[in-house]
C-alpha cells in the first residue's frame, strides 16, 4: 500500500510515455488494416527513377508495392545490410539492384532465390545480361562513358580511351569515382577480367599518379564536370543525361571503341528467398523485365539502356550496336569483387 | 526498471550487434590489426583535434563573453547560439560549398567547427552560470581578474570536454562531410571510411571491431569530464546569488562583432545560401506540397521520439541524483550514440525483426525506439544538470514539512525544471531530424524527410534540393523558434 512515492511517480511517468507512445504510433501508423494485396520491393535505386515503374505495374496489377530504397550517400550498405540481417526472416520479396556485383554477392550469401522458370518477359534478354542458374535477371543498363566538358576541352583534344586518365597532359584535370561502391567497382573489378592483373593495376597506378581527382559519386563527378571543376571523368549514362539536362556543356564519349569496348551495366532484379508475397515478386520481376518497363525507363530523363531489341527510345539514348560493348563475365567479377574493393580501398587513400 | 528500458531500447541492439566481436573473432582481430585502420583513426583524430583546438577556445571564449561579461545584447546572443547546430554538417556544405573555394582537411575542420562549436558554448555557459557572487568576489580579492578568469575556465572545461566530447561522437561516426568536401583535390580517407568498407564488405565481425577504438575514444573522455562535472555541480550555494558581469570597456562591440560573425556563418549563411539555390518562393511551396506526409511523418515521428526522451529521461535522472557514482549511469545512457549508426541499424533488425512484433518492426514503433535509444543522452543530460543545481534547502524544508517524494518531485521539482525539461524537448527533436543511417534500413525510415532529402541529393534538379534543405532547416529549427518566442530566455543544456 505504502510504495514508495517516487516509485509511484516513475511509474506514472512511464505510464503516461506508454499512453503517449502509443497515441503517436496510432498516429503515425495511420487507423485501421490494409487488406490489399502487395508485394515488398529493396531498391538501390532511388525513389524518383523507378517511380514511374511501379507506378505502372500497380495501376496494371491493383498490387501495392511497398518501396524501401537507398541514398546516393549511403551508397547501397543500407539496404544490402538489411537483406543480410533479414535472411532468417524475410522481409522483403524482390530486389531491384541498380548493378549486378550486389546481386551476386547476395546470391552467394543465399538471399536470393531461383526463378525457375525463369518469368517469361526475361526470354529476349541477352545470355551476357542473364545469369544462367536463374538467380537475377539484367535489364535497363547504364554506360560508363567519359563525360568531358566542352568549354573546357579542345574537340580535337578530346579523351576516348580509358587510358586517357593516366595521361600526363590531364594531370590533376580528371577524375573517376573512389572505386570502393557502386559502377565504378564493378568497372575496375571487371577490367581485371578483360585487360588482365598488370595492365589493370598499371592503369590504376597511373590514376593515382596522374592525380585524377576522386569525388564520391557519379552524379557528383558528372556536375563537378558539368560545373567546370574538372575536365572530364567515367559516370554511368544515367548521370551524365541528368546533368546534360541542366544545360551544362558536357558530352559523353563512349571509350574504347576501338580495342575493349565500353562497359555496360545492367539493373538486375532478383527474388529474395522465403519473401512473404511470393506470387506478387514473380508478377513483379515479370513486369520489370518486360519491354514496358525497360521503354518507361528508356525514356525517364537519367534514359537507361534497353536491353532488349526494338524498344521505344529517345534517339539520344545509344544501344548495344550503337557502340561496342565490353564483353563481361558478370558471376565471375561478382565472385571477385570482395577481393578488390579491399584491394582499391587501400591503393585509393 | 527505468534501467530495464533503457537498457532494452539502447544497449541490448548495441550488444546484439557487437556480439559479432565474439562470433567472429579472427575477422575481428585482423580488422583491429590491420594497418589500414590506424592511419585513418589517425586522420579522423587529427581532423578532431583541429576542430577541438578551434571549436574549444572559441566556444569557452563565447560563452564567457554571453554568461560573464557586459557583453551587449548578450541574452540574445545566448539565444541564438545553438543555431547552426541544428543545421546538419552536410546542410552546411550543401550550402556554402562552392561559395568558398576551399576543400580538403582545412574545409572539414571549418564545417565542423562552425556546426559543432554550440555544444561548447552551450554547455560552458551553464557551468558558468552557476558561479555565485561571493565566489567570484573572493577569487577576485584573492587573485585578481587573472585568477577569475583561470577559476572560470577551471569551471566550463569539464562542460566544455562533454561538448567535445559530444562533437568527437558526430564527427567519427562522419564520412560524408570528409568525402563531399574532397570531391576535388587530394582524397581524405577517414576511419569511418573503414567501417563503411566493412559493411560494404559484410564482414560484421571486423565492423564491430573497428568501431570499439571510436567508442573508446569518446567513452574515455566522457568518463572523465562526467566526474569532475558532478564534483563541481555538486555544490550549490542555497543562497545562490550569480556573480555579476565583468566590465569589458571598448573591446565589447568588437568581440560582439565576433559572436555576429560567427552566427552570420553559422545560420544566416547556410538559410540565405539554401534560399538563394532554391530561387523562388514557388520551389519551395511546391517540395513542401510534394513531400507534406512525410513533413508530418517526420516532425510527429520527432515530437513522440523527445516527448519519450523527456518522459524516460525525468525519472531517470531523479533516480541518478539517490546514486553515489551516477557517472555510470550517464555512460549508459551515452553509449548508443557513440556506436555508429550502421551497427546500431544491425542491431535494431536483431532485435526487433522478429515473429509477433511486425507491428513494431515494420512500422514507425522501431523508429521511435532507435530514435530514443540512440539519442536519450540529449535529453537526459540538460534535465539531470538541472536537478542536481536544485536548491536542496527547498526540498528539505518540504521533506521536513512532510512531504514525500513524489510530492516533492511533482510540486517543487518539476515546476523548477520546468524550462530545462521544454528546453530538454526541443533539443531532442532537432537531433531526431537529423538522423538518417541507422533509420535507413529500417522500412518506415523511408517515410522521413531526411531520407527524401538525401534520396533526391544529385537525382535531383539543385533547387529542388536546397529547397528541400531548407524546409527541413525550417523544420527542425520550428520548435527553438517556439521555444525562445516563448519562454524568452536561451535553452539550457547541462
Amino acid at each position: 500500500m505504502n510504495a514508495d512515492p517516487l516509485r509511484r511517480g516513475c511509474r506514472f511517468a512511464s505510464n503516461a510515455g506508454l499512453v503517449g507512445t502509443i497515441l503517436a504510433l496510432m498516429l503515425l501508423t495511420g487507423c485501421g488494416g490494409d487488406e490489399q494485396e502487395q508485394v515488398v520491393l529493396y531498391s538501390s535505386l532511388n525513389e524518383p527513377t523507378a517511380r514511374p515503374v511501379i507506378d505502372r505495374f500497380e495501376e496494371k496489377t491493383g498490387i501495392r508495392v511497398i518501396f524501401q530504397g537507398d541514398t546516393e550517400r549511403d551508397k547501397t550498405v543500407g539496404l544490402v545490410q538489411s537483406l543480410l540481417e533479414e535472411r532468417h526472416r524475410p522481409r522483403a520479396d524482390v530486389f531491384w539492384n541498380s548493378e549486378t556485383a550486389n546481386t551476386v554477392r547476395l546470391q552467394r550469401e543465399g538471399v536470393l532465390a531461383r526463378l525457375d522458370p525463369p518469368p517469361d518477359s526475361a526470354a529476349l534478354i541477352p545470355d551476357a545480361y542473364v545469369d544462367p542458374e536463374g538467380y537475377w535477371f539484367g535489364f535497363a543498363a547504364r554506360a560508363r562513358v567519359l563525360i568531358v566538358n566542352t568549354d573546357l576541352v579542345e574537340e580535337a583534344e578530346m579523351p576516348n580511351s580509358m587510358w586517357d586518365l593516366t595521361d600526363e597532359k590531364w594531370r590533376g584535370k580528371a577524375a573517376l569515382v573512389r572505386p570502393v561502391t557502386g559502377t565504378t567497382l564493378t568497372h575496375m573489378t571487371a577490367l581485371y577480367e578483360i585487360i588482365g592483373e598488370e595492365e589493370t593495376n598499371r592503369f590504376i597506378q597511373g590514376v593515382i599518379d596522374n592525380e585524377c581527382h576522386l569525388p564520391p559519386g557519379n552524379g557528383r563527378l558528372a556536375q563537378l564536370v558539368g560545373q567546370g571543376q574538372i575536365h572530364f571523368g567515367f559516370t554511368d549514362t544515367s548521370d551524365f543525361r541528368l546533368v546534360k539536362n541542366e544545360g551544362y556543356p558536357v558530352i559523353a564519349i563512349y571509350p574504347d571503341q576501338d580495342s575493349i569496348g565500353t562497359m555496360l551495366i545492367p539493373n538486375t532484379v532478383s527474388k529474395i528467398r522465403g519473401g512473404p508475397n511470393p506470387e506478387n515478386a514473380r508478377k513483379l520481376i515479370n513486369f520489370l523485365l518486360s519491354e514496358e518497363a525497360e521503354e518507361i525507363l528508356a525514356h525517364h530523363p537519367r534514359g537507361h539502356i534497353p536491353l532488349k531489341p526494338d524498344i521505344d527510345r529517345p534517339e539520344e539514348v545509344l544501344v548495344p550496336g550503337d557502340f561496342e560493348v565490353m564483353e563481361v563475365d558478370f558471376q565471375r567479377v561478382g565472385e571477385q569483387i570482395t577481393t578488390r574493393l579491399d584491394q582499391f580501398d587501400r591503393r585509393f587513400r | 526498471m527505468l534501467i530495464v528500458v533503457v537498457v532494452l531500447l539502447g544497449l541490448v541492439p548495441v550488444g546484439m550487434a557487437m556480439a559479432d566481436l565474439f562470433r567472429r573473432p579472427a575477422e575481428a582481430w585482423s580488422a583491429l590489426v590491420d594497418p589500414v585502420l590506424w592511419p585513418r583513426i589517425g586522420t579522423s583524430l587529427l581532423i578532431a583535434l583541429l576542430t577541438l583546438a578551434f571549436m574549444l577556445p572559441l566556444g569557452l571564449m563565447m560563452a564567457w563573453l554571453l554568461v560573464r561579461t557586459n557583453l551587449p545584447a548578450r541574452r540574445l546572443g545566448m539565444m541564438l547560439i545553438p543555431f547552426p547546430l541544428f543545421l546538419p554538417p552536410l546542410v552546411h556544405v550543401l550550402s556554402w560549398f562552392g561559395v568558398i573555394p576551399l576543400s580538403g582537411i582545412p574545409a572539414i575542420v571549418l564545417v565542423y567547427v562552425i556546426a559543432f562549436t554550440p555544444f561548447v558554448v552551450l554547455l560552458s555557459a551553464r557551468s558558468l552560470e552557476q558561479i555565485s557572487r561571493a565566489h567570484a568576489e573572493t577569487v577576485q580579492l584573492m587573485g585578481g581578474k587573472r585568477a577569475v578568469l583561470l577559476d572560470d575556465l577551471r569551471h566550463a572545461l569539464p562542460a566544455a570536454t562533454i561538448g567535445g566530447v559530444l562533437a568527437l561522437v558526430f564527427m567519427l561516426g562522419d564520412f560524408a562531410v570528409a568525402d563531399f568536401l574532397t570531391s576535388v583535390g587530394p582524397k581524405v580517407t577517414v576511419y569511418a571510411d573503414t567501417i563503411y568498407v566493412h559493411h560494404l564488405a559484410q564482414r560484421s565481425g571486423a565492423a564491430a571491431a573497428t568501431a570499439v577504438p571510436g567508442i573508446l575514444l569518446c567513452l574515455v573522455p566522457l568518463i572523465w569530464a562526467l566526474r569532475r562535472r558532478r564534483q563541481l555541480g555538486a555544490t550549490v550555494d542555497p543562497r545562490f546569488e550569480r556573480a555579476e558581469p565583468l566590465t569589458l570597456g571598448g573591446t565589447r562591440w568588437g568581440l560582439l562583432l565576433l559572436i555576429v560573425i560567427y552566427l552570420l556563418i553559422g545560420t544566416a549563411l547556410p538559410l540565405i545560401s539554401l534560399a538563394w539555390q532554391a530561387g523562388s518562393w514557388t520551389t519551395i511551396l511546391e517540395q513542401a506540397r510534394g513531400a507534406s506526409d512525410r513533413i508530418m511523418f517526420t516532425v510527429l515521428l520527432g515530437a513522440a521520439a523527445a516527448t519519450g526522451m523527456v518522459l524516460l529521461a525525468l525519472p531517470l535522472m531523479l533516480f541518478a541524483q539517490r546514486l553515489r557514482r551516477a557517472w555510470w549511469l550517464d555512460v549508459l545512457i551515452f553509449l548508443p550514440l557513440a556506436v555508429p549508426p550502421l551497427i546500431l541499424g544491425v542491431g535494431l533488425i536483431r532485435v526487433w525483426n522478429r515473429p509477433l512484433l511486425d507491428a513494431i518492426y515494420l512500422g514507425p514503433g522501431v523508429l521511435l525506439i532507435a530514435l530514443i535509444g540512440r539519442y536519450l543522452a540529449f535529453a537526459a543530460l540538460p534535465i539531470g544538470g538541472s536537478i542536481e543545481r536544485l536548491d536542496r534547502s527547498m526540498l528539505d524544508a518540504a521533506r521536513l514539512a512532510g512531504a514525500g517524494r513524489f510530492v516533492r518531485t511533482v510540486r517543487i521539482t518539476l515546476p523548477l525544471i520546468a524550462s530545462t525539461v521544454i528546453a530538454a524537448w526541443c533539443i531532442s527533436f532537432c537531433f531526431t531530424l537529423r538522423e538518417l543511417d541507422t533509420l535507413i534500413m529500417l522500412r518506415a525510415g523511408q517515410r522521413t524527410l531526411p531520407f527524401h532529402l538525401y534520396s533526391n541529393v544529385v537525382f535531383a534538379r539543385q533547387e529542388d534540393v536546397a529547397a528541400l534543405a531548407l524546409i527541413l532547416a525550417g523544420v527542425t529549427i520550428m520548435p527553438l523558434l517556439l521555444y525562445l518566442a516563448i519562454a524568452r530566455r536561451a535553452i539550457r543544456f547541462l
